[in-house]
């Protein structure tokens, strides 16, 4: 039986894995939320948690750039409206990063084994499906020709005023392909994205699916 | 390759005694064509059908005699051992085989019928019992439903394929029989020869990974061709290939590139590492070429097989007309390849050879201008080998009325011997005039394409851009 990871187990196993996430706070409902955004520095980014959902920004249930409590209850409500018919199990507020946008991701082929994916990651992921893929294990040496491979190496050098520390980004995508490695339970792993600026590596966003 | 695999292989590509169990007399029949391959040497004459010199047996009960061979009524009643046996008769009596193989202790079966696995559950049922058969008789199993194993320098025609291709240097090792029997009509007009063909069928037993092993130990094989749809044990290919590619290369064509339609993805990460990417990544792992199509499949297999590799980009492009010249420039950029400016003294010694046209380029491509004899070739080509910092060279031949296609090919066969670590790729272009020059390429495996786009592709290959 597969089954998605909840919101607590993917925090454990980030923090067994010491990966890097963006400061966020999950809440059942409105006034938690106002409480729990107090403790995040702004803008915030407002999202529901559903196992129904995949493609959250495409249906409207991510929403961007609020800066108070008041765009809050605004974002929240919105939220709902476009969310008939979804199964809310809750909401997560998150301190809003900007930066490169990469996702990092791993899957079990039934031939190979546990393959591991890099690339361009964010909204037009599938359309750019700028990527590179290896199988498990994979060292680090190899790690940084794979991030080399796609046109993501481009900011390693600054694309538009946007760098990225290739090391950061090499120990980053490491420790993602060690945990994939390591979990047998886990089927499928996407980050994405994971958003990139300088040396700062953070999982904004991530879905696994267990094997159980 | 294990002393056991290796015994296995030398029982499979050059057993001293073989048996075609169901060598009919129709001459449509799977069975008489393989009996023909082993009597004849092949179906069809090709130039390169000699006869095995094993024993050959035919087992047929219906028959007394076919192609003059003796016929047994069964495996039990030739009197001899039996090493190895051709398997072409209907799917349901397989398994009785297996057991009659087994007392005879047959050590190889290559099992041409078709109607296993490939069929479905009952097909699937029927094959794991031949198999458990086999096993329990120690007999390995090529197959089933394949097109057989050739082997031309053993002069080893274990198939049904029309003919013999000739024997070489490249090994094709194919998942699809039908496939492996139109390249081997082909490469008797392209005039490839092959060190060993073998057919895969349903892998019951012996896989990708069993040929790889042996590709690796024959002494003739020197760059080893694939057609793979799918492979059963990943873990073992990758382990296989990694090993085996340091040594000889591999070139694999992989079928099945298109993902069944239909089927949800649920995740980001899914629909970015569908199957055939996850096998690219392994071919890359495991430093496996991959082809686009049949024929980049054999261009590739024969550059590797014939030219050394070069770990520098800077390419030397010669030529006796301008415009190929440009475009064969314009491929190596977008390759990767370093048109290298031709330096001073190149140039130099270029003058003193007294053998350019007062209009030649000064530079890369080397433009030799129409009117270049074989003598103007020499000299830049030799002039442009001899320098350390040219590590790779593509002759370029346009068909003008005073070109000497034959000799320009000696020219750069010759240069080859003299620079054997130089990869060197020629463009002969034309046809019928241009033939008997490529014939000499092709003679001295030299590489040679009509078009400057597969010359540079292949380049681009042995100069370690992936």
């Amino acid at each position: 039986m597969t089954r998605l990871a909840t919101e607590e187990e993917i925090e454990a196993l980030l923090k067994r894995y010491r990966i890097p996430h963006v400061n966020e706070v999950c809440a059942k409902d409105l006034p938690r939320l106002l409480n729990a955004s107090r403790k995040l520095p702004t803008p915030w980014v407002l999202k529901i948690i559903s196992r129904d959902a995949t493609h959250k920004t495409d249906k409207g249930l991510v929403k961007l750039n609020i800066h108070n409590e008041n765009e809050l209850k605004k974002a929240f409500a919105t939220i709902q409206k476009k969310a008939k018919g979804i199964r809310i199990e809750g909401y997560v507020i998150q301190e809003q990063k900007n930066g490169v946008e990469f996702i990092v991701g791993g899957k079990v082929d039934p031939v190979f084994g546990n393959v591991l994916v890099f690339g361009l990651g964010g909204l037009f992921v599938e359309l750019i499906k700028e990527r590179s893929l290896r199988i498990l294990p994979i060292d680090e040496k190899e790690v940084r020709t794979m991030l080399r491979e796609t046109k993501a190496s481009a900011f390693f050098t600054g694309y538009r005023n946007q760098w990225v520390s290739e090391d950061a980004l090499a120990a980053f995508v490491m420790k993602a392909a060690h945990m994939l490695y390591h979990e047998e339970r886990i089927m499928e792993l996407d980050f994405n994205p994971v958003i990139a600026r300088e040396r700062e590596i953070l999982v904004a966003d991530a879905r696994i699916v267990w094997n159980d | 390759m294990t002393p056991e695999l290796a015994a296995v292989m030398k029982a499979l590509t050059q057993p001293k005694s073989i048996a075609v169990v169901g060598a009919s007399r129709d001459p449509r029949s799977v069975g008489h064509g393989v009996l023909k391959g082993l009597v004849h040497g092949c179906v069809f004459e090709s130039g390169s059908c000699i006869p095995y010199n094993g024993i050959v047996y035919a087992v047929n009960p219906k028959a007394k005699d076919v192609l003059g061979k003796k016929c047994f009524g069964s495996l039990k009643d030739i009197p001899g051992s039996v090493e190895s046996i051709v398997v072409a008769i209907p799917a349901k009596f397989v398994p009785q085989i297996m057991e009659e193989a087994a007392i005879k202790k047959v050590k190889v079966a290559i099992i041409v019928s078709a109607g296993f696995a490939e069929l479905g559950v009952e097909g699937k049922k029927l094959q794991e019992e031949v198999v458990k058969k086999a096993k329990a008789g120690g007999i390995r199993v090529l197959g089933p439903n394949v097109l057989g194993l050739l082997v031309p320098p053993n002069n080893f025609n274990a198939s049904f394929a029309l003919t013999t291709p000739e024997p070489g240097n490249i090994a094709f090792i194919s998942q699809s029989g039908a496939l492996a029997d139109s390249v081997v009509d082909w490469a008797l007009q392209a005039r490839y020869g092959f060190s060993f063909l073998a057919s895969l069928g349903n892998t019951a037993d012996l896989d990708e990974s069993d040929f790889l092993e042996y590709g690796l130990d024959d002494r003739k094989t020197k760059a080893i061709a694939m057609y793979l749809e799918g492979v059963k044990n990943g873990k073992k290919f990758l382990k296989t290939a990694k090993k085996v590619s340091q040594t000889k290369p591999i070139i694999v064509l992989k079928g099945g590139k298109t993902e069944r339609g239909g089927q949800a993805i649920a995740s980001h990460t899914g629909s970015l590492a569908g199957s055939y990417a996850v096998y690219q990544a392994a071919f890359r792992q495991a430093g496996v070429f991959s082809a686009e199509s049949v024929e980049d499949l054999f261009d590739l297999a024969k550059a590797l097989a014939s030219q050394p590799r070069t770990q520098g980009k800077n390419v030397a492009i010669i030529t006796n007309g301008g415009g190929v010249g440009v475009l064969t420039a314009d491929y190596c950029a977008e390759a990767g390849l370093n048109v290298v400016p031709l330096k001073q003294k190149t140039l130099e010694k270029l003058e003193k050879s007294g053998k350019m046209h007062a209009a030649y380029s000064h530079n890369n491509p080397l433009d030799l201008v129409g009117d270049a004899l074989p003598d103007r070739y020499e000299a830049a080509v030799n002039t442009l080998l001899s320098e350390p910092y040219i590590h790779s060279m593509i002759v370029v031949q346009t068909l003008q009325t005073m070109t000497d296609s034959q000799k320009d090919a000696e020219v750069v066969v010759k240069a080859h011997q003299t620079y054997p670590n130089k990869p060197v790729v020629c463009v002969f272009m034309g046809g019928k005039y241009s033939a008997p020059g490529v014939a000499t390429l092709r003679k001295h495996d030299i590489p040679d394409y009509n078009d400057p786009l597969k010359a540079v592709k292949v380049l681009k290959v042995l100069s370690s851009i992936i």
